[in-house]
Parts: structure tokens; sequence; C-alpha cells
């Protein structure tokens, strides 16, 4: 059984209507942080994945009932955050929000000072190619399952991938190196 | 080397969430809730003075496909099927001797689209008789998406919305695909004519990739995590195979029904990617001599493996990675992967967008129907962005140089017309 559904299947056994805030609490806690680290990782920035990942609970959150009561939690949840972030990606507010918020400079300067090769490697990459790699080889998401999330082709989200490993291997070099 | 999901982990765990996350979310919960009724007072008022929301309509043509009579297909002898772009995209029979294009119907759009003039279509294929045209029109999110069918004189048919893997049958006008349906993933056949639909069978995890034998008898089906399903149709009795690959797809039976080619990547006892990219790998479809065929390491990626009509050997290409100066390759190899052979070669001169954007669109390399040559889709020259479709063809056996066709050639190939 995958990290994916063992979340779901224990947000799955506490459902019903008196329990269904708690039951929500409960599977917030269990998959917040995991969902913040890797949206930092496509994302580039701790505000934005915190935002995003805010946003995609949120959503959960309305519809929790049905949601809990999917075979699979985790996964519409990751889903959903990527569908936000495709949408955030399409419209560009990436670039605008990481000039005037004074509070993720802050976390960005002080990640760029304790950067190691393999985040170098990543902010290398466009948001695409990162969410690419992260969703196909950290969360193992099939290639079908994020070219629908990114709204783009399976060759596409292959070729993505393909270059993202390819940078984090260079990395590695050059790690070894250092 | 740590694996790439090793390294990617360990990288994610250097980021902390500040305490305190649910009630941050809770606050902004509540802010969005009083914007949104705020929001709603002003489009109340807005309702009131008289402002009427239009919601989206789906346009249909009067127009229905003519039927050639003296044929079963919607294509006469000699014609393939294309796709054009004019604002928006249609499809076209196109004589293969003299390429005069005839639409498929009086008017230019025989498809169900809110806007056609937006129209995209990612993938279509013919019925094995020609009566029916599968395609996938538009793209996840947007109206209208879906697997539809069209044929003579009907309205398109929605296949589904939620279209996971498809291929029509080889033998019979039966389309098989794949489809999200309530959190879990059926395989269902769909008979256009009478508009019965068939559950085969229902697996949990997503489909990526449909292929029938050559006799119609069985599906192969690949999807996450990893591996491929062998069902026989008839009695709905699946056979799992190939498990040590994930993300399986491109995957053809051989001619002879007794092997399945594919592509994927190697996973570790974890189920985790190997660092190495795609492998092509082939297997017996009982699940024996699961091996690997081509491996070029981190250099190339191996992708869209073909079986030549005698089923003796496999073309594939090699992927450009999208940095200016990288081989894009056509190989041949022998199905028992002997005798490798390096048919063409190209510096890549452009762009990570064309890589990312544009691999994949083409069927991969096709074979001539006699074996002796090879067309396959060139990007590594200067002028294919003004003429999307260049084709060129090799001998198979290595000899010669690559010469250039013209796509409907290649088409011909490709649809075995």
């Amino acid at each position: 059984m995958t990290e994916r559904s063992r979340s779901g299947v224990a947000a799955r056994t506490s459902i019903g209507t008196a329990a269904s805030e708690a039951s929500f609490e409960e599977f917030f806690e269990s998959e917040h942080r995991t969902l913040f680290r890797r949206m930092c990782l496509i994302t580039d920035s701790p505000a934005e994945a915190e935002e995003l990942m805010q946003d995609a609970f949120m959503k959960l959150w309305e519809r929790w009932d049905r949601v809990a009561a999917m075979e699979d939690p985790t996964g519409y949840l990751y889903r959903t955050a990527m569908n936000l972030f495709r949408k955030r990606y399409r419209h560009a507010i990436v670039a605008a929000r990481k000039t005037f918020r004074a509070e993720p400079q802050a976390d960005v300067v002080a990640l760029v000072e304790a950067r190691s090769a393999v985040s170098e490697a990543l902010a290398s990459l466009s948001s695409r190619q990162r969410a690419a790699v992260v969703l196909t080889d950290l969360i193992g998401f099939s290639s079908e399952e994020a070219a629908e999330m990114l709204g783009v082709r399976p060759g596409t989200i292959r070729s993505l991938a393909s270059q993202g490993r390819a940078a984090i291997r260079g990395s590695h070099t050059e790690e070894g190196s250092r | 080397m740590s694996s790439i999901h090793d390294t990617l982990q360990r990288e994610s765990e250097r980021y902390t969430i500040h305490h305190g996350a649910f009630d941050r979310m809770t606050r902004r919960r509540d802010r969005k809730r009083r914007n949104e009724r705020i929001a709603a007072l002003v489009v109340g008022l807005a309702i009131a003075i008289g402002i009427v929301a239009v919601g989206s309509a789906i346009l249909r043509s009067d127009e229905r496909i003519p039927v050639d009579r003296k044929h079963r297909s919607l294509l006469r002898e000699g014609e393939v099927l294309e796709l054009g772009h004019v604002d928006g995209a249609t499809l076209y029979a196109t004589d293969i001797a003299t390429g005069a294009k005839r639409t498929l119907t009086g008017a230019e759009r025989p498809f169900a689209c809110s806007d056609c003039s937006q129209l995209q279509l990612s993938e279509w294929g013919l019925s094995a008789e020609g009566g029916w045209i599968a395609y996938v029109q538009g793209a996840s999110g947007m109206p209208d998406y879906g697997l539809w069918v069209l044929g003579a004189n009907r309205d398109p048919i929605l296949a589904t919305t939620e279209p996971s893997g498809w291929a029509w049958s080889p033998s019979a006008e039966l389309l098989a695909f794949g489809e999200r349906r309530e959190g879990a993933y059926e395989v269902t056949l769909l008979d256009p004519a009478t508009g019965e639909r068939t559950t085969i069978v229902t697996y949990p995890f997503w489909i990526a990739a449909l292929a029938w034998s050559p006799d119609g008898t069985q599906l192969a089906v690949a999807g996450s995590p990893s591996g491929i399903q062998v069902v026989v149709l008839e009695t709905g009795r699946s056979t799992s195979i190939a498990s040590a690959a994930r993300d399986v797809h491109n995957m053809s039976w051989s001619p002879d029904g007794t092997r399945l080619v594919f592509e994927g990547l190697a996973i570790d006892e974890r189920g985790h990617n190997v660092t190495e990219p795609n492998q092509i790998r082939v297997v017996n479809v009982d699940g024996s001599d699961d091996r690997i065929l081509v491996d070029h390491g981190v250099q190339q990626v191996p992708v869209q493996p073909t079986w030549s009509p005698d089923g003796t050997r496999i073309a594939y290409v090699t992927w450009p990675k999208g940095r200016q100066g990288d081989l894009s390759e056509v190989w041949v190899i022998g199905a028992d992967g002997s005798d490798a052979t390096r048919l063409f070669h190209a510096r890549c001169c452009l762009a990570e967008h064309y890589a990312v954007n544009y691999a994949y669109m083409t069927p991969g390399p096709v074979w001539s129907p006699d074996g002796s040559r090879i067309a396959f889709l060139d990007l590594t020259h200067d002028h294919w962005l003004s003429y999307p479709g260049f084709y060129r063809a090799v001998a198979s056996d290595g000899t010669g140089s690559a010469e250039w066709i013209d796509q409907i050639v290649a088409e011909s190939w490709a649809q075995g017309r």
C-alpha cells in the first residue's frame, strides 16, 4: 500500500456526521506538512506553498463528507492542490507575490543562504519541470495522472520529469565534488 | 547514488511549517466566506437591475456526415484520415495519390463544441472497418472535453468525459477505453452502432494505456503503480505481468500476439524509480521472459517502440532532452535484442520548449507495409515551426540516407491504408 493510500484509509475510518469535523482536522494534521513540503519543492516559495496548501484543504473542507468517502482522499487533495497551482502558474501571480511580500522574502533569503546543490538544481528548473519530477518521482503519480493535474500531455510530463531528473543527477555530481 | 525519490524526500524535509497551520487556514477560510457573502450581495444587486448571466451552449451542425454508399468506411479507397487546423481543428479525408482533401461533412465542424474555433483534437483514430472515428477533444477541465466517437449520419457520441487510455478493436467495430468512475477505473467496451456499453474490468488504479491483441480477444491494460494486466475479454480473467516496470505506456503486441513491447521506468524493491530514465522492455504475454530490450542509460531516452510487420524487429526513437546539441536518433533492434542499428541521428537545434510541447505528437516511427523503410518525424531542422509534419524515411536495414517524404505517405503507412 502506498503512503498516499495509508492516509486515505485512516481518513475513511472516522467518517460520520458527528465526527466529520474531527476527521477533517485529523486528515489535515496527517497530511498538511507533507503537502506543504512538496509544494515548497514545486513552487520554490514557502509562502506560496502554504497558501496553496491552505487553499487545497479549504476546498476539501467544503465537500469533506464526499471526499472522506473516496477511495483516495489524499490523491484528491494533491489533484486539488495541483489544479490550484496550475491556475496560479497560468496567471503569473507567483512573480508578483514574491516581489511584494516582505514575509516570504525573509524565508527565501534564509533558504538561499542554506541552499544545497540539490535545491540550486531545483531552483534552476521551471515550475512545471519541478512539478513534473516531484509528482512522478517523489509522490508517485503516473505521467498520465500528473499530465491531467498540469493540463498537459503525458509525453510532456515525461519530458519535463526527465529534465528535472537530469538536473538533480547533475547536482549529485556537483555535491560530491564540493 | 541516492534515488531521485530519496533526494527529493531529503530536500523537502528542509522545509518546516510554523505551528498553528490549522488555525491560520481556518481564519483564511472565514475571511474568504466573508468576501464571498459580500460578492453575492453585489451579484444579487446586479441581477435585480437587469443583468443576466449567460451560460455556455453547445453548437451543433445540422449537417450530417454523408454516407459513401459504395463503401462501409468513412474513407474511400486511397484516402487517409488527416488532422487540419483552420479556426480550430478538423479532420479531413485526404487522397494519398493526389493530396486532395475532403471534409467529412458538408459543414466544417462535425464535432460537438461550444466554441469550435478553439477546438483542439489531441488524439484520433479510425475503427477497424473505418465506420467510426474516435477522438479526444479539448483538454481536461475545458468544456466539451472527452473521448468522442463520430460516425456517418450521427451526432457525435460522448464515450466518456474522463478518458484514461483507449483503442479500437482490430477485428470489430468496438472501442475499448478506460475511464474514472466514482473513484475506481473501469475498462469499458462501446459498440457505437448500438450504444451498448460493457464494463470488462474494474481496477483501483489509473489506466494509462490499452492495447488490443492482434486477434481482438485480449486487452493489455497498463496503469499505476506498475505492471500490465492482460485481460481475456470472453472471461474477464486478468493476469498481472511486467511488475518490475512502472509508468508503462506505448505498449503494442507483436504481430503473432505472443509478446508485448512497451516503455517503462525500472523500479526498485520499494517501488521507487531508479535513477536511469525510460527503458524499452519486452515480455511474453504469459509474463515470462520479462526483460530490458533497450537501455541507453542516462545519455538518451528510448521511446515509442514499434514492431516491424513481420514481428522480428522493433524501431524506436531516442528522445532529445530539449537542450541545444542533444542527439535525436532513430534505431532498429532485433526483437531478441540483437543487431541494434542506428538509422538516423541529428543534433537538436531548438530550445527546451519544443521538446516539452511537441514530444509525442507523432505515432512514433512508422514501418512501411513491406518493412523495408521506416518513417519518422524530424523536428531537428530549422523550418519545422512553419511546416509541422516534416517526415523522413530511411531504409530499415541501415543502408542509404534518410529522405524527405510527404506526411500523407507516413500517415498511410501508420493507418494501414
